[in-house]
């Protein structure tokens, strides 16, 4: 079929650029992570003494991230906060395919109450903004914290806000690797407010720490 | 000066078809530009590639670039008489696709530069030929669009309640029949033995291929707009209701037998089984609504 010569050559001058585009940008390459780091996060924290834990093979398996940190800290009193970091590299998107929102009513556990709550933490210009869920499964409870952290020191509270940072880091970095972070701990209805006021404060401490233990990608 | 390169054009206008060389290199022209269009998009290919083989959720999508080609392709005589001319609205949708693709690339968001593989070859044809040529081609084009996997995170949303809703049907399935089960979450314990109903068996993974057969059966349906719309909107419920067989199936079979009919071979039969059987009903709605003779058939709309 016949085609104007000035639509032909148009067309074919677009694509040219675009192809001449596509191959600057391709040069970057896509970035592999060198070193975790998060692993060496310090056992003892903000008085609590840490414990490593592990996960089953297929939980592994299905969150398929490049580094996972499960630890158990446990102060003198016996009081135990549990830590969770997955860490995705760029080359994994950046981010995990769960949330509490799904997994938690998943395994039989009711959200009593979500919301976004501030915390202050050394090292960042301001405060930061986290989520705070409580579940609830019959008569147990448990309080958790969790946000989504990216180049260092970048604190982000919804999924929303991880995608446009992800897709900001990836134009202007070539990178767009992030951690999902979650800080729990078990309460009874009576305690909630005391253990959530503990896990805030263990929380700001592990904010303070994530910038120096941040993988490093090349 | 103007006049004379008019004189010119007008003269290589009403000599093309004559030459044979010209022709041979107009008839060039799209493929040409076809192919450049395939190779600026190559740095998608390999993770789409992935996705279809690795994924047994997405592996619908390899088939529709050939299914669109051939709808294509049985269009071709209708093609010959349909007049030829450009739309720079082709060009507006080609310029910006292109352009997306790129800041998509650069940013990492497959799915948008793997859309717009789609929409710049539909402004493409739209650019070269026309509005009379693109709605010829409408269907195929717009078919396009299956081959492009849901992103896990648009699938994420919505299996969550579709995969406790099939857990919850089909544990009041099971306790129907007398078998004693305890439900937690996506949890279902029995007495000897406890299954999970996972994401995958939500049955949202199996929407987008019921949807893809309903649209070309469908196309096919020689009917009223509104036959096809009864059979395209009948894919999601269809794909629902089958999963929920397959989930009581299973609960059921486990309950005698352990949970390996959950695993391996039995578990991939019964997938297996249980898309025919969808496929099986799809099909026979097709039928019946083909076969019904509408009082509207004779209207333009059909």
């Amino acid at each position: 079929m016949h085609m104007e010569k000035r639509t032909f050559f148009t067309s074919l001058c677009v694509l040219i650029v675009t192809l001449a585009v596509t191959l600057v940008i391709a040069r970057r390459g896509e970035p592999v992570v060198i070193r975790t780091n998060l692993e060496n996060l310090p056992m003892s924290i903000d008085g609590y003494q840490g414990m490593e834990d592990r996960f089953s093979e297929s939980v592994y398996k299905e969150l398929n991230a490049d580094r996972h940190v499960y630890r158990h800290y446990v102060n003198e009193t016996g009081e135990r906060i549990d830590l969770y970091i997955g860490y995705y590299g760029t080359a994994k998107g950046g981010r995990t395919p769960h949330n509490p929102y799904g997994c938690l009513p998943g395994a039989g556990w009711g959200i009593a109450s979500d919301e976004e709550i501030t915390l202050q933490a050394k090292g960042y210009p301001s405060s930061v903004t986290v989520n705070h869920i409580v579940a609830q499964k019959g008569m147990s409870y448990e309080t958790i914290l969790h946000w989504y952290q990216s180049d260092g020191d970048k604190v982000l509270s919804s999924g929303f806000q991880q995608n446009i940072e992800r897709f900001v880091g990836r134009v202007f970095r070539n990178r767009n690797d992030g951690a999902f972070v979650r800080i729990s701990a078990d309460a009874e209805e009576k305690d909630l407010q005391e253990v959530t006021g503990r896990i805030e404060n263990f929380a700001a401490a592990v904010l303070a720490l994530l910038p120096h233990y941040w993988p490093e990608e090349r | 000066m103007d006049q004379a390169l008019q004189t010119t054009t007008s003269l290589e206008k009403s000599n093309a078809p004559e030459s044979p060389q010209r022709g041979l290199l107009s008839q060039l022209q799209f493929p040409i530009l076809l192919a450049l269009l395939g190779v600026v998009f190559y740095p998608v290919y390999p993770s789409l590639a992935n996705t279809w083989l690795n994924h047994s959720d997405n592996s619908h999508g390899i088939l529709v670039p050939f299914i669109a080609a051939y709808f294509a392709w049985s269009k071709k005589d209708e093609l010959r008489s349909v007049p030829l001319s450009t739309s720079w609205w082709g060009f507006a949708v080609l310029v910006f696709s292109l352009g997306f693709y790129l800041l998509s690339y650069a940013g990492g968001i497959a799915v948008a530069a793997r859309l717009m593989i789609v929409t710049s070859l539909m402004g493409l044809v739209l650019f070269c030929y026309g509005r009379e040529i693109f709605k010829t081609l409408a269907f195929p084009l717009f078919f396009l669009f299956f081959m492009v996997p849901v992103p896990d995170t648009v699938l994420g949303i919505a299996a969550l309640p579709l995969q406790l809703f099939a857990t919850k049907v089909s544990t009041f399935l099971i306790q129907a029949i007398g078998i004693p089960v305890f439900r937690e979450g996506n949890m279902v314990y029995f007495a000897q033995t406890q299954l999970e109903v996972a994401e995958a068996c939500s049955g949202i993974r199996s929407i987008m291929s019921y949807t893809m057969l309903s649209v070309i059966l469908a196309y096919m349906l020689k009917g009223s707009w509104r036959k096809r719309a009864i059979l395209v909107a009948s894919a999601v419920p269809l794909a629902l209701f089958a999963n929920i067989v397959r989930v009581t199936g299973t609960g059921i079979l486990a309950h005698f037998y352990g949970d390996r009919v959950a695993r391996g071979f039995l578990h991939e039969f019964s997938g297996l089984a249980v898309f025919a059987f969808g496929f099986v009903l799809l099909f026979s709605e097709y039928l019946l609504l083909s076969r019904q003779k509408p009082v509207d058939e004779a209207s333009p709309s059909s």
